[in-house]
């Protein structure tokens, strides 16, 4: 048995010798001899598996939006004065409230735009978020300001511009919106977004250049009423029947009217008459205007009252503008338009109750051209400085041409040569807060003095009323007469006609400090009486016929004006 | 220059008020009574620079729907020379006709111009008639004024086409928006 296996043992070790050469690949001849077969190496041990990859970071908990926000900007043609669609640019908004909601509305950041129009707002990532721009400025640090466009037609709404509802994603991101004009070509077809946003620029515009004159300003809250249906009709402001654009108060409201009536006459791109009205909110806020408002033109005679206030606003566009072409547009595709160079120094009506003379010489303060008899380069400084100087906020007398070169003159920086050159070269030459000493009637008999005085217990003034220049806020309508009251007492008030047409209504109304505080406007044919207490102190008193204040009844007619 | 408006009948001037004397009146809003002499003023409106006109009208044939009406327009001007150039049209749905709808005027020739022109409104609703003044006086700037003429067509109470705003949405605090939308890009 033993022999057999080992014979059975040396089969096996051959066989599986040849079987090993042959999975060699070769014999190497016949050799009858095995050759001894090493053990083959061990194989390699398989490579370690590569580590798992790392877990994905997570995604950040907020993310960045960024983005510009612009609008059209439809320039004018300056042959024209129209309005040039085929010029139309995306200007920033500047200054405008910029807010990230969520589907829900619900502000989740908001921003301030610069002056590029950027923004930047952060948000939960992988939120969804649309981007707001409010046609609101807004500043509530340094210089302070809040200013809105509102649509009057539509229970005040505040206008904004409104971006899509998006994931803010994983990453920063940038979204860019434009305010379109709405115009496709040959009309307005779409939604006129930009038009609250090209109001506000000039606005911001003017804030600004008053801010860098007075980094602490504080403007009181200001709501502009624009909407594409506010017309030259007179009615029903949440109609839009606006009558033309304006500054008034609503509700107590300091309130800029625009007119948005495409094909009769829109100003949202009237950037002068922007920052004109937007210049007697200025002045109703932040300094003080007596002016009585209503209509007026450049070749009118008018109460200087409302030439200083209409005078400035001519030139505050083209100062803050720096550009003294003031431009107005209209007519059909708001094609047509006018345009006044405030810098120009020749009007057919010059004096101190023209709006001419005094947007040339205010602007002539402002600008750095030296013509005609301007040699006073400025800037905006000492006009804004007298403005809102409390001297002039609080004078006795009403805010005319007179009271403001008074005050401007109190500025050592300006010659008061240059500034004197300035002013009679508009044939304005009476000197002092209250024009002693003027010699330019207008053409109209009695307007001169400027300013009456009347005494207590005195010899009665005469004081006249006429329309000449036509009426309501023309020159002539209203006289102007000093007072002084020594101790509080009670006076007795007497406006007796002695000349002039029949049936006439006399009235008068005291002011203390550009404030009304009483006066006798009863409906008493040819005579007004009142008797009333006064504190001591300085008023001015302004006498009229109250049948001049419209063209139905108006006529001429003198009066004896006489404190007892 | 003595003006003419005394010739003018106080009925006619009172039918229609122009732009400028709308705000005009609120100035001088004191209460007129004769034992009341008290004075309160109202807050007066400065409004934009214009042409030195002022605007009124009068309905002098009321129309229906479909009906043909005329309006009288009336302008007082403050010139003494030059020409006044006047254009009306009717705004969305109002058809406005007539020889006069344009016209150019000798303002060296008076104070007051008047003219008719006639109108026609297909549908129930407030319409109005816009008429745009042109001034080019011999010696100063030309300017221009704008008027709108209401006009109301059978019953008033119908709705005229209003623009729907795109979006109203109240925010947060209370503020009531119109959103329109904007030309987005997002990168």
């Amino acid at each position: 048995m033993r022999l057999r296996s080992r014979h059975a043992a040396t089969a096996i070790a051959l066989a599986l010798s040849a079987t090993l050469v042959a999975a060699c690949g070769g014999g190497g001849g016949s050799s009858s001899t095995p050759t001894p077969i090493p053990s083959p190496p061990p194989p390699p041990p398989p490579p370690p598996p590569p580590p798992p990859p790392p877990p994905p970071p997570p995604p950040p908990a907020t993310v960045d939006i960024s983005g510009t926000i612009t609008y059209d900007r439809v320039p004018f043609n300056t042959t024209t004065s129209g309005l040039d669609y085929n010029a139309i640019r995306q200007d920033p908004a500047r200054g405008v409230v910029v807010q990230a909601v969520d589907a829900s509305g619900t502000v989740l950041d908001s921003d301030v735009t610069d002056d590029n129009g950027a923004y930047d707002v952060t948000v939960d990532s992988e939120t969804d978020v649309r981007i707001r721009a409010q046609a609101a400025l807004v500043s509530t640090s340094g210089a302070v300001w809040d200013v809105r466009v509102r649509d009057n037609t539509n229970s005040n709404s505040l206008y904004a511009l409104g971006g899509s509802l998006t994931t803010s994603g994983v990453a920063d991101s940038t979204r860019n919106l434009n305010a379109a004009s709405g115009w496709t070509g040959s009309a307005y077809t779409q939604t006129r977004a930009a038009a609250p946003f090209a109001i506000l620029d000039g606005i911001y515009e003017a804030l600004t250049d008053f801010a860098a004159v007075d980094p602490a300003i504080i403007a009181p809250n200001l709501q502009v009423f624009w909407s594409t249906q506010n017309r030259a009709a007179s009615g029903n402001v949440a109609n839009g029947e606006i009558g033309t654009s304006s500054y008034t108060q609503i509700g107590g409201v300091p309130t800029v009217l625009v007119l948005g009536d495409a094909n009769n006459d829109t100003d949202e791109y009237d950037i002068h008459v922007i920052v004109h009205e937007f210049g007697h909110y200025f002045e109703d806020q932040l300094s003080r205007s007596d002016s009585t408002g209503g209509s007026h033109s450049l070749n009118n005679r008018l109460d200087p009252r409302i030439a200083l206030g209409e005078g400035f606003g001519n030139a505050l566009s083209g100062i803050i503008l720096d550009d003294s072409f003031y431009r107005d547009s209209g007519g059909a595709s708001q094609a047509s338009g006018f345009a006044i160079d405030v810098e120009s120094n020749t009007y057919s009506s010059t004096g101190w109750y023209a709006s001419g003379s005094v947007q040339s010489i205010l602007y002539d303060i402002y600008d750095a051209t030296d013509d005609g008899a301007d040699t006073i380069s400025a800037g905006l400084a000492p006009i804004y400085n007298a403005l809102t100087d409390p001297a002039y906020r609080g004078n006795v007398n009403f805010t005319t041409i007179f009271q403001l070169i008074d005050q401007i003159g109190q500025d050592t920086a300006i010659p008061a040569a240059d500034l004197n050159a300035l002013v009679t070269a508009q044939n304005i030459n009476g000197t002092g807060p209250t024009g002693v000493g003027e010699t330019n009637d207008g053409s109209i008999a009695n307007v001169l003095p400027v300013y009456k005085i009347a005494t207590i217990g005195g010899p009665a003034v005469q004081v006249c009323s006429t329309d000449n220049a036509g009426t309501f806020n023309k020159l002539g309508v209203r006289d102007f007469v000093s007072l002084n009251v020594p101790t509080a007492q009670s006076l007795t008030f007497t406006m007796t006609k002695t000349s002039g047409d029949a049936a006439r209504d006399p009235d008068f109304r005291i002011f203390s400090a550009g404030s009304v505080v009483d006066g006798g406007i009863s409906g008493a044919v040819d005579t007004e009486t009142a008797t009333i207490s006064l504190a001591a102190g300085d008023y001015t008193i302004e006498t009229l016929d109250d049948r001049n204040l419209s063209a139905a009844n108006s006529g001429d007619a003198c009066y004896d004006f006489s404190v007892q | 220059m003595k003006q003419t408006m005394r010739s003018l009948s106080a009925s006619t001037l009172a039918l229609g008020l122009i732009a400028g004397c709308a705000q005009q009146s609120a100035s001088d809003a004191s209460v007129k009574t004769a034992d009341a002499p008290r004075v309160q003023l109202a807050v007066p409106a400065t409004v934009k620079v214009g042409a030195a006109v002022e605007m009124s009208h009068e309905v002098t044939a009321v129309a229906g729907p479909g009906g043909t009406g005329t309006l009288s327009l009336k302008v007082i001007e403050g010139y003494g020379d030059g020409t006044l150039t006047l254009e009306t049209y009717g705004d969305d749905e109002l058809s406005v006709f007539g020889a006069d709808t344009s016209k150019t005027l000798d303002m060296s020739s008076g104070d007051v111009h008047e003219w008719t022109v006639s109108y026609v409104a297909q549908a129930d609703g407030v319409y109005y008639v816009n008429v745009r003044a042109v001034a080019e006086p011999v010696d100063g700037p030309t300017m221009s004024r704008a008027y709108a003429a209401r006009l109301e067509i059978g019953d008033t109470n119908k709705a005229q086409k209003v623009e729907v705003p795109d979006i109203l949405e109240t925010g947060t605090d209370g503020e009531t928006m119109i959103v329109m939308e904007a030309e987005e890009t997002i990168e």
